[in-house]
């Protein structure tokens, strides 16, 4: 993960998405130095990565909101286990 | 009716009224206006009253860096060099939609006889590397390893050699750096021809495809020996140290964007064109809105989808709520 992200106290896995994301976009402005080039094409090269993790993230939010909504009492407990987890991932 | 059912049709209505009051954000960004018609027909004002704000030296007072910051994309602001040490007016310039703003060593009268300044052409010369060498020179040889980065070059070069008027410089011709020719270009006793330069700067040097570097201050000079007005288009060239006066951008500008800025102004039909008007122009075209209206809307969408499970999961919670199978007391 790019260090200048780590050091938020929250939010730093949904601003690392961000950034790939828009590193993705683009790659170079009228301005950028080197050293921000090369972090951007490293930040880019995980594209796959970052879509993959929302991805995932969203097949176990959704199966989660369905177990929740039409799940007995021990599948609520572990559709709110799952939410929790994967809402913690992104806000981690 | 059976609860779940409910909930699931006040979930499905909440989520289509969210959809549905989410359209004008879109709508009032300026891409599409349903009330005013999108005309193609530039401002024929002459840069007088609202549409231009002095924030040059005294006058850079709170009500003046509100009006900025609040200024809309087709006003011009003056600023001269204690403007661009005053930190409270950078930061209401970094805010303002007046993306490209007009530094003037001389007073607010002389910045607006420079934006009355009729020009016949605009010809565009772009400094951007079209080749590994070029990327190299840009940069440094590191950077020349990722090939991404060339060929994202390559496809800003294609967008920006289909605007009128434009010449990719991707290197020396001959025994003459791209320096060299943009200097010469500058030094054209033009005075109806306004020059736009488009280039990567770093700390107000532009760096050029073939190892060679050009100061905006340099560029500036020769603009004001030859009397052609010369705007050079790079990123927060407002933050860079610079003497001369002329056009400077308060925000990173990429590329891609600037080919679509200019191709919108050159498609703008005006008979006595400007240089305050073509300036604009461009302005305009780069405040639209893609950013703003698209980042308004992933938030939106990340709100929406968190709130509508911790509403689920509070729902469930509650011995009461319609999710639950238990009876209430």
């Amino acid at each position: 993960m790019n260090p200048s992200l780590v050091d938020k106290p929250i939010g730093s896995q949904l601003s690392y998405a961000a950034a790939v994301f828009a590193a993705k976009r683009r790659l170079v402005d009228a301005g950028l130095g080197a050293k921000e080039v090369e972090r951007r094409v490293t930040l880019a090269t995980q594209y796959s990565r970052v879509v993959m993790q929302v991805l995932v993230s969203l097949i176990v939010l959704l199966s989660a909101v369905y177990l929740l909504v039409t799940g007995n009492e021990p599948s609520q407990k572990l559709a709110s286990g799952l939410i929790g987890t994967v809402v913690g991932y992104w806000l981690r | 009716m059976n609860r779940v059912t409910v909930a699931t049709r006040h979930l499905a209505s909440f989520l289509v009224l969210v959809h549905v009051s989410l359209g004008p954000i879109e709508a009032q960004t300026g891409a599409y206006c349903p009330i005013v018609p999108q005309t193609q027909d530039s401002s024929t004002t002459v840069f007088g009253g609202d549409d231009v704000l002095d924030l040059t030296g005294s006058n850079s007072k709170p009500s003046a860096r509100l009006r900025v910051q609040n200024a809309s994309a087709s006003t011009i602001v003056f600023i001269d060099g204690a403007t661009t040490h005053d930190p409270a007016a950078l930061a209401a310039l970094k805010k303002s939609k007046a993306q490209i703003v007009l530094k003037t060593n001389t007073g607010p009268t002389a910045a607006r006889t420079m934006l009355t300044h009729r020009v016949e052409t605009v010809s565009v010369l772009a400094a951007i590397p079209q080749d590994a060498a070029g990327v190299a020179a840009t940069y440094r040889p590191e950077t020349a390893n990722h090939p991404e980065v060339l060929a994202e070059y390559r496809s800003i070069g294609q967008k920006l050699a289909a605007v009128p008027n434009t010449v990719i410089v991707p290197g020396a011709r001959g025994q003459e750096t791209v320096r060299q020719r943009l200097l010469a270009q500058a030094s054209e006793r033009q005075p109806a021809s306004l020059l736009v330069v488009i280039g990567h700067n770093e700390n107000g040097v532009l760096k050029l495809p073939d190892r060679s570097s050009l100061q905006l201050d340099e560029l500036a000079e020769a603009s004001a020996k030859s009397g052609r007005p010369v705007h050079v288009l790079s990123c927060d060239t407002v933050s860079a140290n610079t003497q001369a006066a002329g056009f400077v951008t308060t925000r990173p500008l990429y590329f891609e964007e600037i080919a679509q800025a200019l191709n919108v102004a050159f498609s703008t039909k005006t008979k006595d064109r400007t240089v305050g008007q073509f300036v604009r122009d461009v302005n305009v075209a780069l405040a639209t809105p893609e950013s703003n209206a698209r980042k308004t809307k992933i938030i939106v969408a990340v709100a929406v989808v968190g709130g509508t499970v911790l509403a689920l999961a509070i729902l469930n919670a509650s011995d009461c709520g319609p999710l639950s199978r238990e009876k209430c007391a």
